[in-house]
């Protein structure tokens, strides 16, 4: 599948639900196809950034949900702890905290031929409730 | 892709490729496909356990690479920042720590029906056990 067939069924399938016109287009061009959305988190009022990245060299598409910010460098080890639990509990998402201290959860979609548009904005959801779920015992560690 | 199909095409593909036999045969029947092997990743014969597991009723083809332990607790904390160093700059591979204390490196093929390439799932087994290889080497030096 060409890159650029890629890039129009996941437009298609995002605006055939209606859910394309939340997200910005960072960037859209014959390398790269980079999505972003800020979304609240379920039952609370806090947001989450959502960034789908296509790019056209390799074999992987990528969701990232970026989900808070680690200010307090103390609980950095405790923060890694429960990050490490939940990516041995999780079986789609990667937890990870980065170089900037961002929490993010990411979801790596495997295929270098075949990318299935459906299959993979059903799991921006999948991804999404499953992030939800973790966002209490993150919040927790932040604010313990 | 019906669920024997997968099956089927991932057996032929590692017999095809002369690893099926080093394989055991935990599970296969109409539900689940579990795979295991032992795998050595250094020359004082450390070994990796890797074990493929393919279920009819997920799109979720899972390989898992338990390739060390933690001996000592007071490493713990370090071995996990360098575990999360890795996630965030590998896009393949998710590592962690289990609850028995085994260094984990996972891959999850997603993939249903016509999405599922069978060709694609066992190359990144053997992607996946290169990198094994190479991550060994550097945890090895701090555990």
């Amino acid at each position: 599948m060409s890159f650029f067939l890629k890039k129009s069924q996941l437009t298609n399938e995002l605006d055939n639900i209606n859910f394309l016109h939340s997200f910005d287009v960072i960037q859209d061009d014959d390398n790269t196809l980079f999505l972003k959305t800020v979304q609240k988190i379920d039952n609370t009022e806090d947001k989450c950034v959502i960034c789908l990245i296509l790019e056209s060299d390799r074999s992987y598409s990528l969701i990232n949900y970026s989900i808070a910010k680690l200010v307090n460098h103390e609980k950095k080890e405790m923060m890694l702890n429960l990050l490490n639990k939940f990516n041995s509990d999780s079986l789609i998402l990667k937890y990870t905290l980065d170089e900037d201290n961002f929490i993010n959860a990411s979801i790596s979609y495997i295929g270098a031929n075949d990318f299935d548009a459906e299959e993979f904005v059903n799991l921006i959801w999948i991804g999404y409730q499953g992030m939800s779920r973790a966002y209490p015992e993150i919040m927790k560690v932040l604010w313990c | 892709m019906d669920f024997e199909k997968r099956k089927f095409e991932v057996m032929d593909l590692l017999r095809d490729a002369d690893l099926l036999e080093s394989f055991d045969i935990l599970e296969d029947d109409k539900q689940a496909l579990l795979l295991r092997t032992y795998q050595q990743i250094d020359e004082s014969k450390a070994h990796c356990i890797i074990s493929i597991i393919m279920s009819n009723d997920s799109a979720y083809s899972l390989i898992y690479y338990i390739f060390a332990k933690l001996a000592e607790c007071d490493k713990k904390a370090s071995i996990i920042e360098f575990l999360n160093n890795l996630n965030n700059n590998n896009v393949l591979m998710k590592y962690y720590i289990d609850d028995e204390n085994h260094i984990v490196g996972n891959i999850n093929y997603i993939g249903l029906d016509k999405n599922f390439n069978s060709s694609e799932f066992v190359s990144l087994m053997e992607i996946g056990f290169s990198e094994i290889i190479d991550t060994y080497a550097k945890i090895n030096k701090l555990i």
